[in-house]
């Protein structure tokens, strides 16, 4: 506990600078307290955690889990061939240009108003960088071990699943860590359009309604999910790293 | 002890991007249960050798005979041990050493078994678990070399597996692959560009001169077994050093 | 190396306070001629501005005095938000939406001027929807911006209408109302407004059917409102006052001259963000300017609309307290 005890002292001095702030400029419609938003948060506990906490996180889930599989086929297949490579590379960046606000309009068109047209949406953000961080991963493979377990009689799939892979998964763990937390940033935009629950729904739809605190509450929720999430992933990536010397 | 285990019948090799053949029409000959060292001076075309053995490299002309056949796919017939240990970061101690069995697709039980079993004879008892990052240098060329053997095959290269690491080890080193070579019959190609060690380890030392290598200078070692260090203060053994070093100086300069 | 960097610092200090210094020469050089105004609108510039330009075009601000400056908001709800906060002099928003925002949040603003003084707003579907009355949209579903509101106005024509308000789907489509309408994704939408959505429709062909919520139940409201601050009114009464005088000024001109302030509100378009069609525009123009007129002065409100407002908007749920309405407006609009 002791190591976070310097972050812990931060958010405290940041959170009170804010507090102190928020109420000289006065503007509570605008710029909320943290105890007003704490407020709010306590006040609509019951909806936002039963009800629209688990409407964003089946889209987070179903999305995170999509964008691991994508991500993770299109760098093996863009490993194994130069000319996929060539011809995938390029498009995957160009996604990441078309703004969210832009395109979600375009999903809703075709997959209505169901969960399908958050979770692509999810999906679009947040396969990039698991296939970016993945597809580097596998090229880092160490050229000297691949000749060595040649020479040691090693086949094409001996060293994918021996070599290609291990040498991949710091990497993939890397990449893994960004998507978490875009993931659930992809879900809230996704609610903006054809949502009826959801924590970026609700926000949204504070906003309407020129209530900051309760713009801010669910955003408090979808950073701890965040948070949780990102911890979940490190411990993961601990386990299955255990050889790694770090300094 | 006759038998030939490896030998190259007018091999000639160029590399595809270059523009000098390394190899030309070059014939050697190494016997079973042979301890053979290689030396020349870097770029000689010394590691080009190994590549070709192991099967890495193809050939333009020639034969390369291993156990007495022909072979065209030469990979996994050999046992290979680079410069550096190359153990997997990611494998532990008893993974690493069992990673050529597990290529022959023995089974994970009995590889670790058979591994298990070498693994205080190699000074690595109570290792099985760690993980390279564990280990300190010498160590971990011991499992480099446990890893070798088990590539089950009788021909074994090593690499300049001792360069890296600091004088006193190196030694002892030594001394502990003698001890594993005469206990398992091996025939090992060394290369290295110690004389010393050279004159230590083998029964034969070839020298690589200019390219294109057609045709390898043959030294034998004037020394019996067992040897010690100080064997080599013999007079007879220092003239053929300083005639090693000659030849090695020589062809730098030229 | 570090001789360089200071004297690129210095020549970027002495440059910034030269700026500064002439920022100062001209506000000062200004205040002696015209006062500062801004207004942002509630959305792009459409027909129901063309009031406000004709006023600029037509140098009535000038005259009184004023020079105002046009701006657009960057999110919905910035024109209350930012009007409030005292960031601009005047903002433009929707009567219902500033009763709730005074009584829920206590936002700190006044409704100085009604210009569209019924609603634009309309329950839409396609004519061979067969949905002809509120009832009808029993078992269907209907697209709408998300907003507490329009679920309470639907709510409330169906319930009036005789029907029951649970069997209707909502859906948040966001501003997609016309696309999610022509692609059958919704069989209705509200929040379309009389004179943009559904002039938008019959010129791609569509037939609509258009439903007023005042037909059921839902009180008369004013559309479009202008508001300022609290604080602002308390400094700058006078400002205020003088835009609304040459307000009324662009408003007589817009309504003598129709022709005319269209073409100069089509000149102020902002094509990128929102194009404006003329015919579309016009038709717009011809619907709004019934609606702005006030046999009591352009802008006047009446106590009893605020006051209906809030009991409604009591009523159903959608503010928790009754504000004072008297705090609500200013009626600058009336004529003596």
């Amino acid at each position: 506990m002791k190591k976070y005890g310097a972050s812990v002292v931060l958010v405290v001095i940041l959170l009170a600078a804010w507090e102190i702030g928020a109420r000289i400029v006065n503007y509570p419609f605008i710029l909320p307290t943290p105890t007003g938003i704490l407020t709010k948060l306590w006040d609509l506990r019951m909806d936002l955690l039963f009800k629209h906490l688990p409407a964003t996180l089946s889209i987070v889930v179903i999305g995170l889990v999509i964008s691991v599989v994508l991500g993770v086929l299109l760098a093996v297949w863009m490993n194994w061939s130069p000319l996929i490579e060539r011809a995938f590379y390029p498009l995957i960046i160009a996604s990441q240009m078309i703004p969210t606000i832009a395109i979600a309009p375009v999903f809703v068109l075709w997959f209505g108003y169901s969960i399908w047209s958050k979770v692509i949406v999810t999906v679009l953000i947040t396969f990039f960088p698991i296939t970016v961080s993945t597809f580097d991963g596998l090229r880092s493979t160490n050229k000297e071990l691949k000749e060595l377990m040649l020479t040691m009689g090693a086949t094409k799939k001996d060293i994918f699943f021996k070599l290609n892979i291990p040498s991949a998964l710091p990497h993939f763990y890397s990449g893994l860590k960004v998507a978490v937390t875009f993931s659930i940033i992809g879900a809230a935009i996704g609610e903006w359009l054809g949502a009826q629950a959801g924590l970026g729904y609700f926000s949204r739809r504070m906003m309407t309604q020129f209530d900051a605190a309760g713009v801010f509450a669910p955003i408090v929720i979808l950073s701890a999910l965040g948070i949780l999430f990102f911890i979940i992933v490190v411990g993961f990536e601990k386990r299955s790293l255990k050889w790694r010397k770090t300094e | 002890m006759n038998k030939s285990v490896l030998s190259f019948q007018n091999v000639s090799f160029t590399y595809k991007n270059g523009d000098q053949a390394i190899l030309k029409s070059l014939s050697l000959d190494v016997k079973e249960g042979e301890f053979v060292s290689i030396v020349g001076a870097s770029g000689s075309g010394k590691s080009t050798l190994f590549r070709l053995i192991t099967g890495l490299e193809q050939q333009s002309e020639g034969d390369i005979v291993i156990n007495g056949q022909s072979y065209e796919k030469r990979l996994g017939k050999v046992g290979y041990m680079p410069q550096q240990d190359l153990l997997l970061p990611w494998r532990t101690i008893l993974d690493n050493a069992a990673l050529p069995l597990e290529l022959h697709n023995v089974s994970k039980a009995s590889a670790h078994r058979q591994v298990s079993q070498l693994l205080e004879e190699f000074g690595l008892k109570g290792y099985e678990n760690r993980f390279p990052s564990d280990l300190s240098g010498g160590m971990k060329q011991r499992v480099s070399f446990l890893r070798t053997v088990l590539s089950g095959s009788n021909v074994l290269l090593l690499d300049e597996p001792f360069s890296a690491l600091d004088a006193i080890t190196r030694l002892s080193m030594q001394e502990w692959l003698i001890e594993q070579w005469q206990k398992r019959k091996h025939s090992i190609l060394f290369i290295t560009h110690d004389v010393n060690e050279a004159l230590f380890l083998s029964d034969r030392i070839f020298i690589f001169s200019d390219k294109p290598v057609s045709h390898l200078e043959e030294i034998q070692v004037p020394l019996s077994r067992p040897r010690t260090q100080k064997d080599l203060n013999q007079q007879r053994v220092l003239d053929v050093k300083d005639y090693l070093i000659e030849q090695l100086r020589s062809k730098v300069n030229t | 190396m570090k001789k360089w960097f200071v004297i690129g610092l210095s020549l970027m200090l002495v440059l910034m306070l030269a700026a500064c210094g002439q920022d100062k020469e001209n506000k000062a050089g200004d205040s002696k001629k015209l006062k500062d105004v801004t207004i942002m609108l509630d959305w792009y510039p459409n027909a129901v501005h063309s009031f406000i330009y004709a006023a600029q075009e037509k140098g009535y601000f000038k005259k009184e005095g004023l020079n105002v400056k046009v701006q657009f908001p960057a999110n919905p709800t910035d024109s209350l938000n930012l009007a409030a906060a005292g960031k601009v002099t005047l903002g433009l928003y929707y009567q219902p939406d500033v009763a709730m925002a005074r009584a829920n949040e206590d936002v700190p603003v006044k409704s100085v001027g009604a210009i569209v003084r019924s609603p634009l707003n309309r329950v839409v579907a396609l004519k061979d929807s067969g949905i002809k009355r509120p009832k009808d949209l029993e078992g269907k579903v209907v697209g709408y911006s998300g907003t507490p509101l329009s679920e309470s106005v639907l709510k409330k024509m169906v319930k009036s209408d005789g029907g029951d308000p649970n069997k209707v789907k909502l859906v948040d489509v966001g501003f997609e109302l016309n696309s999610s309408l022509i692609s059958k994704k919704v069989d209705a939408v509200i929040g379309a407004y009389i004179n943009h959505e559904v002039p938008l429709l019959h010129k791609k062909g569509y037939k609509t059917v258009d439903i007023d919520p005042s037909d059921y139940g839902v009180p008369s409201y004013y559309e479009l409102v202008a508001v300022t601050g609290d604080q602002t009114w308390a400094k700058d009464s006078d400002t205020i006052k003088a835009f609304w005088r040459a307000a009324t000024k662009g408003y007589e001109y817009t309504e003598k001259h129709p022709k005319e302030s269209l073409q100069i509100l089509l000149d102020n378009q902002d094509k990128s963000n929102f194009p404006l069609e003329k015919d579309v525009e016009t038709k717009s123009l011809n619907i709004l300017l019934p609606k702005m007129k006030s046999e009591h002065g352009f802008g006047s409100q009446t106590k009893e609309s605020w006051q209906s407002n809030v009991d409604w908007l009591k009523e159903s749920g959608l503010i928790k307290k009754k504000p004072n309405v008297d705090e609500m407006f200013e009626n600058i609009g009336e004529s003596k």
